[in-house]
């Protein structure tokens, strides 16, 4: 028995999968809908005239590579029961849809169950619930895959004055998510630069607080002053509100000088954190782990993807808020954590 | 040349639910090329099925060679290569025309259909002419890894490795391992296991350390590469299955003429109460680390041992992760000031050095400083490993990884790895997983045992070849040398089929397996519509 159950099957654990598949160890996914992929399978590609590495093919060609795989079993719809058994030989009780119960051996377990999409509803002040034209990135970057542009929502016409702001439930400790989501600021980065592409016409405000982009050739500076019809904002606004001619305003405090402003938008795009999955708190009972502070899976410090107990591994967002490389460094860690556990191989 | 004929599959991928190609025209628009002997539609090909269905068929037809309709060789290649052996046909014997990816996908209606039609027939002509490499052997990997580097990202790397039973010879260019570590460490226990854990290393028997060691030479195939080292005056062999480079910058806080940052004690005694730090880098924003933990741990550390020091930070953007968020705000509870830079700093003046710039909030500013100190970063390992073996660096000054995001840790050299590092910014804990999975990579390699040797390799016709030396010159790899009938041979072990010797030789005598030139002329007649 050296076979690896991956508890989730979007980038993290298709990553943990193939790496441990080329070094001829069997696992099997079990993931909770139907397809692979996870919350990667939902978005699109961002790049309009040119790539712009915001590797979401990446979460396609490990679909493909996972389904073709004959070392990897694949179960879907499936929910995680129970764990019994000690490290070394689990016994994971599962729920598969329609199909009632079944019962996998594993002498590992690699959990990488994701985070989740900060919901925009709980800050009330961004107008997420009242105001039609206030969209978050997944919306926006849902609709641009799906049908390749973007309108706004009220009138169905194509926005000429677009603002995003960043940090939406990151970095806030009103939500206990005082964390840098790290993905955000990156992805906002390339779908304003898709809109930009997609209809120069439509001109784009960007209010951030820090930009965290580390790839030299991923300049937001360069890229917005070389473009008109760009402009950033370091602020943070305070709220959005229905306009009198029923358009979103921003009120954020100004740049230049300390007074606040208020300026209308065709639609508003919140840039949303990641934050722990609301089934955490459960899974981690089931695993016998532990979470941290905020109600991410804990790794112990030092040890990237070891859980708080042996023959448990996590790897991806299930861990923390990271971006979609990290993920697939972190599935091959787990792997590789999982196989040293297993005495190592071959 | 094909004798029992061709074989095109299509991938149904679940009939009908793609609209944009007719997957029944293309069948019968490919079963009308000659020499195509079969045509069939398999439902998935993916699926264990549909592979199954697509074995019968070719063990049942005798066609020695096929062609598959479907998604991209990017992801598929080792499944195609899987179907082509299990019906008993060379792992090679076909080509892939991707309507998926390159038709589908980017054309609309009756455009998408021309050129999915293309697609099959220039890759029906490609395979046409497809001759049987010469081998496609796999040879015994050598079972211990190369380490080089001098701190603790290479002995984290080493420690991964020997975790999983395979043995290291870590190559250090000094005498001992590096001091002070580069990385933000949460807490002092954090630190104090990263040292024992590095300590331990350097007793395990499955490590074997070479110090005050450079690389002279680096030769041999991926599996069985020969290093050579100059280990103080002398030169040692060194022969191992994989390398992986781990170079580790040292970052350091300067003094303007280049002397390290002096300790509370040393500025209290010297007089010197306003200290303002800035990142070496300003311009760039990259490696701009003054904002970071780094910076503000060194603030820390002054103001909690001579409460009367003022210290400012400056830099363009608070890059802080995790729980280092929460480490400035206690600076800042400390009194040490945090500013923004916009363009470049001007600095003149000396004790009271003075520093102009631009806050993008504030407008103007102006500070003056008693000791200004500079946030620097030396990576003197990087250029030395990068030219010993042939790796390029990035604009950053890292090795360059072949695709940092497809395939992580590889670069453009097989069985060469190499480590990134964070400038400025990288936990501990980030240090730990960038090592675990540049360790990753290696094992993934050499765990198996065996490597494959060959397939699309290049071929030199001994008849045509005028011995110019122009592919011994050319090839990144130096697989060509000169044999016995003084003519150019390819050794096949080191050949990665790149074609570089192929474009060069003036007197047109190398050809690659699977990538003739005829089968490009064949394929590119076809895509240009001039049927046989």
């Amino acid at each position: 028995m050296n076979r690896v159950a991956i508890i989730g099957g979007g980038v993290a654990g298709l990553s943990a999968a193939i790496s441990l598949e080329r070094r001829g160890v069997p696992s099997i996914i079990v993931e909770r809908e139907e397809a692979l992929g996870g919350l990667c399978g939902e978005l699109g590609c961002k790049g309009v005239e040119r790539c712009v590495r915001c590797d979401v093919c990446l979460a396609r060609d490990m679909v493909a590579q996972a389904r073709s795989s004959p070392l990897i079993e694949r179960l879907g719809r499936a929910e995680l029961r129970s764990v019994s058994g000690q490290p070394g030989d689990f016994r994971l009780a599962i729920r598969v849809g329609g199909q009632g119960h079944r019962l996998v051996r594993a002498a590992v377990i690699v959990c990488a169950t994701g985070g989740e999409p900060f919901d925009a509803h709980l800050d009330k002040r961004l107008g997420y619930d009242e105001l039609a034209d206030v969209v978050t990135s997944l919306d926006l970057e849902r609709q641009l895959s799906a049908e390749g542009r973007f309108l706004v929502p009220s009138t169905s016409a194509p926005p000429k004055k677009v603002a995003f702001i960043l940090c939406v439930g990151s970095r806030d400790e009103r939500f206990n998510t005082s964390y840098c989501s790290k993905a955000c600021c990156k992805y906002s980065f390339k779908l304003a630069q898709g809109l930009r592409a997609i209809d120069p016409g439509c001109a784009i405000t960007i209010f951030f607080m820090d930009w965290r982009l580390y790839d030299p050739r991923e300049n937001v500076r360069a890229w917005a002053s070389g473009d008109s019809g760009v402009r950033l904002v370091r602020s943070r606004p305070a709220e959005v509100l229905l306009g009198e001619d029923s358009r979103p305003e921003v009120r954020f405090a100004s740049e230049k000088d300390a007074i606040v402003e208020v300026e209308a938008f065709d639609a508003v795009v919140l840039s949303v954190g990641l934050r722990p999955a609301r089934s955490a708190a459960e899974l981690a009972r089931t695993l016998q782990v532990e979470t941290d502070a905020h109600g991410f899976l804990r790794s112990p410090k030092g040890e990237p993807c070891a859980s708080t107990r042996p023959g448990v591994f996590l790897a991806g967002t299930c861990r923390g808020p990271k971006e979609i490389v990290e993920c697939v460094k972190d599935g091959a860690e787990a792997a590789s954590k999982a196989i040293a556990f297993m005495g190592g191989v071959g | 040349m094909s004798d029992g004929g061709i074989g095109v599959f299509i991938c149904s991928w679940g009939s009908g639910k793609d609209p944009k190609l007719d997957m029944d025209g293309l069948l019968s628009f490919a079963s009308g090329i000659e020499g195509v002997a079969l045509v069939k539609m398999i439902d998935r090909i993916c699926s264990k099925p549909g592979q199954k269905e697509m074995i019968a068929a070719i063990k049942g037809s005798g066609t020695d060679r096929f062609v598959v309709v479907a998604c991209s060789a990017r992801t598929k290649r080792k499944l195609y290569r899987h179907i082509a052996t299990s019906s008993g046909l060379h792992p090679l014997a076909f080509e892939v025309a991707s309507v998926r990816e390159q038709a589908a996908f980017v054309h609309e209606g009756p455009e998408a259909q021309r050129k999915a039609e293309t697609l099959v027939r220039m890759a029906v002509e490609k395979v046409r002419l497809w001759v049987e490499p010469p081998f496609e052997e796999e040879m015994p990997a050598l079972r211990n890894v190369a380490v080089l580097g001098d701190g603790l990202m290479a002995m984290a790397v080493a420690n991964e490795i020997m975790a999983q039973g395979l043995t290291v010879d870590l190559v250090m260019s000094g005498g001992s391992p590096k001091g002070s570590p580069p990385y933000i460490f949460s807490n002092q226990d954090e630190m104090d296991r990263a040292l024992r854990s590095m300590a331990e290393a350097s007793s395990d028997p499955r490590m074997t350390t070479i110090k005050n060691a450079s690389v002279l030479d680096f030769q041999g195939p991926p599996g069985d590469f020969g290093l050579v080292l100059d280990v103080a005056g002398e030169m040692v062999p060194l022969r191992c299955g994989a390398v992986v480079l781990a170079p580790e910058p040292r970052m350091e806080l300067r003094t303007i003429d280049g002397s390290p940052a002096p300790s509370a004690q040393e500025l209290i005694a010297r007089g010197l109460r306003r200290i303002v730090i800035l990142p070496s880098g300003a311009s760039s924003g990259i490696g701009c680390s003054c904002m970071t933990p780094r910076g503000t741990l060194y603030a820390l550390s002054l103001v909690d041992a001579a409460p009367g020091i003022e210290v400012s930070l400056m830099g363009r953007e608070a890059r802080a992760m995790d729980w280092m968020e929460g480490l400035q705000r206690l600076a800042q509870e400390k009194g040490i000031r945090f500013f923004r830079i916009d363009g470049e700093p001007k600095v003149e003046g000396h004790a009271p050095t003075v520093i102009t710039w631009r806050d993008p909030l504030l407008g103007d500013m102006r500070l003056q400083a008693d000791l200004l100190l500079l946030d620097t970063v030396l990576t003197p390992e990087v250029q030395s490993l990068a030219k010993a073996f042939d790796v390029p660096v990035d604009e950053k000054g890292e090795l360059l990884s072949i695709d940092s995001r497809l395939r992580p840790g590889e670069t453009v050299r097989k069985g060469v790895f190499a480590a990134r590092f964070r400038v400025g910014n990288m936990l501990y804990e980030d240090m730990a997983l960038e090592a675990g999975s540049v360790a990753a990579r290696a094992l993934e390699m050499l765990s198996m045992g065996t490597l494959e040797v060959g397939g699309a390799v290049a071929e030199v016709d001994q008849e045509k070849c005028s011995a110019c030396l122009g592919c011994l010159r050319v090839c990144p790899y130096s697989a060509p040398m000169i044999g016995q009938a003084g003519k150019a041979e390819v050794r096949m072990e080191l050949c990665q089929g790149c074609g570089a010797c192929v474009a060069l030789c003036p007197s047109r005598a190398i050809d690659i397996y699977c990538f003739s030139d005829s089968q490009i002329v064949a394929q590119s007649r076809a895509a240009l519509g001039k049927v046989r």
